[in-house]
C-alpha cells in the first residue's frame, strides 16, 4: 500500500519534471515564453517612463508579447544600469536609456566597462536634436545677442539647465568651446524648473530641445543642431548658419539596450518589433510632432553613437574641470 | 594637505569611521566604570553624535575638490558638521554637570532586539524565500513575540496579509516584490 | 462673466453618469494610492495615465485630476491610524493625528483632516480659478535667493518645535541637515559621503527614512514598554465623530493653512511638505496652549492637511499659466497630456478653454466627492485603532517594509526603514524629538542648492541683494527669536 503510493508519486514527479522539459524546450524555440521587463531608470512621469509606454501601447499592435515597464530610479540611471546588469542575460530583462545615463557614467567617474560595454546598445528609437532655447521677452533672445552679452560680462553670463555633468551641460560646453565664449551653468533639479528660470530672466539661455517650446510661448529655439532647419521650427536657425562649425548632429537618442550575452536571436525580435514599431503612423506622429526624428537603429550603428558621446564627453568635461 | 586629502578619499573612508567607532565604545566602557554610571546612555549618545559631526568634517577633506564661482560642495556639510559637534559637546557639558536626569530606565530591551533581529532575518529571507513567504511568516511571528496567543486568528491575519499586499501591491500596483527562488518557477509560467 | 458662463457650462456637461462616475474613481483610486505608504500621488497618477489612452483628453485630465486631488488627502489615513504617513506632505498630520488616534479621539482625528482637505482643496481651486495669471508672475519672481530664505523662515519653526529642549531639536533638525548632504551634491556633481555605494548618490529616499524615524521608531518605544496585557479592547466603544459646530471653531486654522498651502503651493521649488511645516508652525503660535501641540491638537491636523490639500490648486497655476509644473505629480499630469497631444500651457486656456474648464468643474465636483466618500471611508478606517497593538504593530512593520520597498522596488530602501527605525527609537529614549529631524532633511537640499546658486549668479552677498529675500529673512529672524525671548521672559519670571 505504501509502496505503492510512493511509486504513483514518483511517476508523477517525473510526469511534471517531464513536463517542464517539454515547456522549457519550447520556450527555448518562440522567443518571448515570459512576459518581458523593460526597465526605466526614471520616475513614472518622465521623459524615457512616457517613452517605454508608449512604445509598449503601440508594439501591442504588433505582438502578443506582454510587457511590464518597472521604474528603477537613482543616481542618474546608475541604479537602473545596475539593476539589469544583475539580472540573466536573458532578453527579458530590456534597459531603456537616453544619451544621458551614458554621460552620468562618466561624470560620476563610474567604470565605463561596466556600465556601458556591460550592454549591447540593441536598438535606437529616436534622434530628438539638441537646441539652445532664450526668452523672447529678454533683449537677448537671439544667438547674436546672447553671444555678445557672453562677451561683455565675460564669463558671469548665466546659462541654466538640468544638472551638471548631463548631457544638456556637455552640449552647452560645445557650444561655448566652438563659439570662443565663457559662461556659467547654473544647474536646476529638472529641465522644466530650469525653463522657469530663463523665463524669470535668471539666466539667458537654456539648453535642451525643440519640444521644450511648446505651450511656452515666451520661450524660443534660437539655435538648432541639424544640417537643415526644421520643418516644425521654420524660424530657428541651425548652428551652421549662425556660424559655428561642428554642431550639426548633436542629438539625444533614446533607445533599449540589453545585458551583453543576451542571445542573439532574443536581441533580434526586438530590434524586429522595433522596426515595426517605427514605422507605425501613431508613433511617427507623435514625436514628429516634436521635431524627434524617429529612426529604427541596430547595434552597429547605435555603439557608434554611444561611442561618440564617450568620447566627447571625457574629452570636454576634462576641459572643463567636472572630471579630472 | 594634499596627501591628508587622498588619504581621506581612499583609505581614510574606512579607517574615519572605525576610528569613531572605537572612541564611542571607549566611551562606553569609561563611564559604564566611573561615577557617571546612570549616565552611560546618555554619554555614549551624545559622544557617537560628536564622533559622527567630527568624522563627517575630516570626510569632507575627501571630496573632489571642484569650485566655480563662490561655494564649494564641501562648505555646506562642513558647516552642519561643525554645528553638529559644538552642540553635541555642549549637551555632553551638560551631562557632566549633572544638569540632565538619568538614563530612562530600560524597558524590555530583549523584547525589543528580537523584534529588530526579527526584521533583519525578514530582509534575508525576502531574497531566497521571497517576499510572500516570508512577510506572512513574519507577521505571525512578530505577533506572537508580541504576545498574542490566539494562533488561528493570527494566522489569520498573516494569511489576510499576504492576500492584500498580492492583490493591492503586486497586482493591482504593480509593484514587483521579489517572488525569490521559489515562487518564481510557479508564478513566472 | 464670461468665465462663469465656461464654468458652468463645463460642470453641466460633467453631470452625465459616466463622468461623475469617473471622477469617483478618480477619487477612490486616488485616496487608496495616497493611503499606500511608498506610493506616491505621483505614482499613483502616473500608474493610472495607461489606462486613459483609450478616453477622450478631458475626460482623461477630469480623471487623472481627481486622483491628485484624492491622494493628498489619502496620506493622511495612514498617517491618523497606523503613524505611516502615506505622502511626504502627510507628516506633519502624523504629529497631531497619531496621539489623537491613541487616546481614543480617532473619530476627530480623521473627520478633521478630511473636512480640512475638502476647505484646503476648495480654497487652493478658487485661487487657481480667479488669480492664476497674477500668481504665475509671483512664482516667476522667486529666485534662489528668496527660495533660500524661505528654507530659512521654514527652519526657524523649529525653534517653537522644542519646547523647553531647544538644544536637543537644535541637535535633531542639525542631524537632519548633514543627512541630507549625503549624496551627488545637486550643483557640481561631487559625491559626498557616498563611500562609492551606488545606492547612496541620491541620498536616503525620503520616505522610507520617514516611516523609519516616525513609525518603526515608534513602535519600537512601545514595544520596549510591553504593556499590552493591561490594554483595554476598545472595540466596544462607540466612535465619536465631531459636529458641525466642532468643525466651524477650526474654520480659521483651515483658512490660514489654506492660504499658506497654495502660495507655496505655486513655486515649483517649493511644495506641499514645506507647507505643512510653516502652517502648523503659525497655527502653534496662534494658539492659546502650543504647549499641546504634538500630544493631540485638531488644530494641527486641520492645519497639515488644509495645506497640503490647498497646495493642489496652487501646483496646477504655473502648470496652466507658464507650461512649467508646480508639482511631482503636477510633472506626471503634463506628461498624461502630452500623450493624449495636448500641450499644458498659456496657449491651452485659448485653444480649449472649455478644458480648462471641465478641468476646474471636475474639481470643485470631485472635492465634493471626496468629502463624501469620505465620510464613508471614515467609518471603515476608524475600525484600524481599534485594533489590539500585538495585532497592529506586525501589520504597521508589514506596511513599512513593503512600503518602502515600493517606492523604487529596491531592498536597500528597506534597509534604509529599518536603519533609521533603530536610529529614530534610540534618539527618542533619550528625549530628542524627531520633527526637527525631519524638517532638516525636507529643508536641507532646499537651502544648501538655492544658496549656492544664489551666491554663484550674484557673488556672496546674494541673498541680501533681493527684496523679497531680505523680507523673508526678516520674518524667519522674527519668527525664530520670538519664542526664545518669550520662554526667556517667562523663565525670568518664575
Amino acid at each position: 500500500m505504501n509502496n505503492n503510493r510512493v511509486r504513483v508519486l514518483s511517476v508523477a514527479v517525473a510526469a511534471v519534471l517531464v513536463l517542464c522539459l517539454v515547456s522549457g524546450a519550447a520556450a527555448k524555440d518562440a522567443f518571448p515564453a515570459k512576459p518581458i521587463r523593460i526597465i526605466n531608470y526614471v520616475a513614472p512621469g518622465g521623459l524615457m517612463d512616457v517613452t517605454t509606454r508608449k512604445f509598449t501601447d503601440v508594439a501591442s499592435k504588433y505582438t502578443k508579447a506582454v510587457f511590464v515597464v518597472e521604474n528603477r530610479s537613482g543616481a542618474g540611471g546608475l541604479v537602473g544600469m545596475e539593476y539589469v546588469l544583475g539580472q540573466p542575460a536573458d532578453g527579458y530583462t530590456i534597459f531603456a536609456p537616453t544619451t544621458s545615463v551614458v554621460i552620468q557614467v562618466v561624470s560620476t567617474n563610474s567604470s565605463v566597462d561596466k556600465y556601458v560595454w556591460g550592454f549591447e546598445w540593441a536598438s535606437m528609437l529616436m534622434k530628438d536634436p539638441e537646441c539652445i532655447i532664450s526668452n523672447r521677452k529678454l533683449p537677448t533672445s537671439d544667438w547674436v545677442d546672447i553671444a555678445r552679452d557672453a562677451k561683455a560680462k565675460g564669463g558671469k553670463q548665466i546659462w541654466v539647465g538640468p544638472s551638471t555633468g548631463g548631457n544638456d551641460h556637455l552640449m552647452a560646453m560645445k557650444v561655448w568651446d566652438r563659439a570662443g565664449i565663457s559662461a556659467m551653468w547654473i544647474p536646476f533639479e529638472s529641465g522644466p524648473k530650469a525653463m522657469a528660470a530663463l523665463m524669470g530672466g535668471q539666466g539667458v539661455a537654456y539648453v535642451g530641445n525643440p519640444a521644450d517650446t511648446m505651450g511656452r510661448p515666451d520661450l524660443k529655439v534660437c539655435a538648432v543642431s541639424s544640417d537643415k532647419r526644421l520643418k516644425q521650427y521654420p524660424d530657428a536657425p541651425t548652428f551652421r548658419e549662425l556660424g559655428l562649425t561642428g554642431l550639426d548632429d548633436e542629438i539625444m537618442w533614446r533607445g533599449f539596450a540589453v545585458k551583453k550575452g543576451t542571445p542573439p536571436e532574443a536581441v533580434a525580435w526586438l530590434q524586429e518589433l522595433v522596426e515595426k514599431v517605427a514605422n507605425d503612423p501613431e508613433w511617427k506622429s507623435f514625436f514628429e510632432e516634436q521635431a524627434i526624428e524617429v529612426v529604427a537603429y541596430k547595434t552597429d550603428e547605435f555603439t557608434r553613437f554611444v561611442k561618440k558621446d564617450l568620447e566627447d564627453a571625457q574629452r570636454y568635461f576634462k576641459q572643463f574641470g567636472i572630471i579630472k | 594637505m594634499e596627501s591628508f586629502s587622498s588619504w581621506v578619499a581612499g583609505s581614510g573612508q574606512a579607517i574615519l569611521p572605525l576610528i569613531g567607532a572605537c572612541i564611542v565604545l571607549l566611551a562606553w566602557v569609561l563611564a559604564r566604570r566611573g561615577s557617571m554610571r546612570h549616565y552611560v546612555g546618555r554619554i555614549t549618545l551624545d559622544t557617537a553624535l560628536a564622533v559622527t559631526g567630527l568624522v563627517a568634517y575630516a570626510l569632507t577633506y575627501g571630496f573632489p575638490s571642484m569650485s566655480f564661482a563662490g561655494v564649494d560642495a564641501e562648505l555646506v556639510p562642513r558647516v552642519w558638521a561643525g554645528l553638529l559637534v559644538a552642540l553635541a559637546i555642549a549637551r555632553l557639558v551638560r551631562v557632566f554637570r549633572a544638569k540632565e536626569s538619568p538614563d530612562p530606565s530600560a524597558g524590555r530591551l530583549d523584547k525589543v532586539l528580537l523584534l529588530m533581529a526579527l526584521l533583519v532575518l525578514k530582509m534575508v529571507g525576502i531574497t531566497w524565500a521571497g517576499y510572500f513567504i516570508s512577510a506572512g511568516l513574519f507577521v505571525f511571528m512578530c505577533g506572537f513575540l508580541l504576545g498574542y496567543r490566539d494562533v488561528p486568528k493570527l494566522a489569520l491575519v498573516a494569511g489576510g496579509w499576504v492576500a492584500f499586499s498580492y492583490f493591492v501591491f503586486y497586482r493591482l500596483l504593480s509593484v514587483p516584490l521579489p517572488t525569490g527562488q521559489l515562487l518564481a518557477a510557479i508564478l513566472r509560467r | 462673466m464670461q468665465g462663469l458662463i465656461g464654468l458652468l457650462k463645463a460642470a453641466g456637461s460633467l453631470m452625465g453618469l459616466q463622468p461623475l462616475l469617473l471622477i469617483a474613481a478618480g477619487i477612490v483610486v486616488g485616496i487608496m494610492a495616497g493611503a499606500m505608504p511608498g506610493v506616491s500621488p505621483s505614482m499613483g497618477v502616473a500608474l493610472m495615465v495607461p489606462f486613459t489612452y483609450a478616453m477622450d483628453p478631458s475626460l482623461a485630465l477630469v480623471y487623472l485630476a481627481a486622483i491628485y486631488l484624492a491622494a493628498n488627502y489619502g496620506g493622511s489615513i495612514t498617517a491618523v491610524t497606523i503613524n505611516t504617513p502615506g505622502t511626504p506632505s502627510a507628516v506633519v498630520t502624523a504629529f497631531d493625528g497619531y496621539p489623537l488616534a491613541r487616546k481614543g479621539r480617532a473619530g476627530e482625528a480623521l473627520g478633521v483632516s478630511l473636512v480640512a482637505s475638502f476647505v484646503g482643496g476648495a480654497v487652493g481651486i478658487l485661487v487657481l480659478m480667479l488669480f492664476s495669471g497674477p500668481l504665475a508672475k509671483v512664482a516667476l519672481k522667486f529666485w534662489p535667493a528668496e527660495y533660500f530664505s524661505l528654507a530659512v523662515l521654514g527652519l526657524s519653526t523649529i525653534a517653537s518645535m522644542g519646547g523647553q529642549n531647544a538644544l536637543k531639536s537644535a541637535i535633531s533638525a542639525v542631524l537632519g541637515l548633514l543627512i541630507c548632504t549625503i549624496g551627488m551634491d545637486p550643483v557640481l556633481g561631487v559625491s559626498r559621503f557616498t563611500f562609492g555605494n551606488v545606492n547612496l548618490f541620491d541620498g536616503f529616499e525620503f520616505i522610507p527614512m520617514l516611516i523609519g524615524l516616525l513609525a518603526l521608531s515608534e513602535v519600537f518605544v512601545e514595544v520596549e514598554k510591553f504593556d499590552f496585557a493591561s490594554e483595554s479592547v476598545a472595540g466596544a466603544e462607540k466612535a465619536k465623530w465631531p459636529s458641525l459646530g466642532y468643525y466651524w471653531k477650526l474654520r480659521l486654522s483651515m483658512l490660514r493653512a489654506s492660504v499658506i498651502g497654495t502660495i507655496v503651493g505655486i513655486f515649483p521649488g517649493a511644495g506641499a511638505t514645506i507647507a505643512t511645516f510653516i502652517s502648523y508652525d503659525v497655527e502653534k503660535r496662534f494658539s492659546s496652549t502650543p504647549e499641546e501641540f504634538g500630544q493631540g491638537m485638531p488644530e494641527g491636523v486641520a492645519a497639515a492637511e488644509a495645506s497640503n490639500s490647498a497646495s493642489v490648486g496652487g501646483a496646477l497655476v504655473p502648470m496652466l499659466t507658464l507650461g512649467i509644473p508646480g508639482s511631482a505629480t503636477a510633472a506626471v499630469l503634463m506628461g498624461a497630456l502630452m500623450i493624449h497631444n495636448l500641450q499644458p500651457g498659456p496657449e491651452l486656456f485659448v485653444k480649449s478653454p472649455e478644458l480648462i474648464y471641465k478641468l476646474f468643474a471636475s474639481l470643485l465636483i470631485g472635492n465634493v466627492i471626496m468629502l463624501i466618500l469620505g465620510l464613508a471611508g471614515s467609518r471603515l478606517w476608524i475600525n484600524v485603532t481599534r485594533v489590539r497593538k500585538q495585532i497592529l504593530f506586525p501589520l504597521i512593520f508589514a506596511f513599512a517594509m513593503i512600503g518602502s520597498y515600493a517606492v523604487n522596488s529596491s531592498m536597500w530602501d528597506v534597509m534604509v526603514c529599518l536603519g533609521f527605525g533603530m536610529f529614530g527609537w534610540i534618539l527618542k529614549r533619550y528625549g530628542y524629538p524627531l520633527p526637527p529631524l525631519v524638517l532638516g532633511t525636507v529643508l536641507g537640499e532646499m537651502a544648501e542648492v538655492n544658496l549656492r546658486r544664489a551666491v554663484m549668479m550674484a557673488g556672496p552677498t546674494a541673498i541680501f541683494q533681493r527684496p523679497g529675500s531680505v523680507a523673508l529673512l526678516v520674518v524667519a529672524a522674527l519668527s525664530f527669536a520670538i519664542p526664545i525671548i518669550q520662554a526667556g521672559k517667562a523663565r525670568q519670571r518664575a
